[in-house]
């Protein structure tokens, strides 16, 4: 699954921020909404990345990889307190979006810093003052 | 050449190859896709048959994807697929 990953990301330089690579792979939210297929549209995204994402993210759960499954149960338990009129499926992919989108800013620092490439700080962190940033 | 003898100039209109810093790694993670579409495709007609869902010979298709040894040819792809990976760096 590594792999694949790598094959279809190619090269990270081409991802300046997280909210880039984010974008590529389906986890982006635009203007309050998550990106969808639409009827007649270019999707915005790849989506065979994006089902890569979900497919490691189902990995991380069954083999209850160290803190990304301690991200997913807290994510269900905030999205139940903070909605319980959402069913536990939508509770779960919710969880699972946040996951992956950790996920996939730990490899961009990574793979970025490997490459000796600039890391910009989250946009959340550096623009909308948020504190609790989550680092694997 | 056309019909009256003059020569044809045709021009190629094909895009410019997508740079790719791991073509390698891309090629080989094609090579795996392909075989395991190829497996889900026609599992997927064997589970048609099966289900009173198509006319066409499950027999037929099992003793193909035995022949081709579609599993082992998979396993080899994503060897081939991983060790290209890898090269790519501690990521």
């Amino acid at each position: 699954m590594a792999a694949q990953l790598l094959a279809q990301i190619d090269d990270v330089a081409r991802f300046a921020t997280v909210s880039k690579l984010w974008r590529f792979c389906g986890y982006a939210v635009i203007d309050g909404a998550i990106d969808k297929p639409t009827r007649g549209e270019k999707l915005p995204y790849n989506r065979r990345l994006k089902s890569i994402g979900y497919l490691i993210a189902e990995q991380f759960i069954r083999q209850q990889t160290p803190v990304y499954v301690d991200i997913y149960y807290d994510e269900k338990q905030r999205q139940a307190r903070l909605h319980p009129e959402l069913t536990p499926g939508h509770i779960h992919n919710r969880a699972i979006r946040k996951m992956v989108k950790i996920f996939l800013q730990q490899l961009w620092v990574t793979w970025r810093r490997s490459e000796g490439l600039l890391v910009t700080e989250p946009y959340v962190y550096a623009v909308m003052g948020h504190t609790n940033i989550v680092t694997v | 050449m056309n019909r009256n003898g003059d020569e044809m100039q045709v021009e190629d209109e094909r895009p410019a190859p997508k740079p790719r810093k791991h073509a390698t790694l891309w090629q080989a993670y094609l090579f795996w896709l392909e075989l395991v579409e190829m497996r889900k495709r026609h599992n997927l007609r064997i589970t048609a048959v099966e289900r009173g869902k198509s006319n066409m010979d499950a027999d037929f298709e099992r003793a193909a994807m035995g022949r081709l040894d579609i599993d082992v040819r998979i396993d080899e792809a994503k060897g081939e697929m991983v060790e290209f990976g890898e090269q790519v760096g501690p990521v």
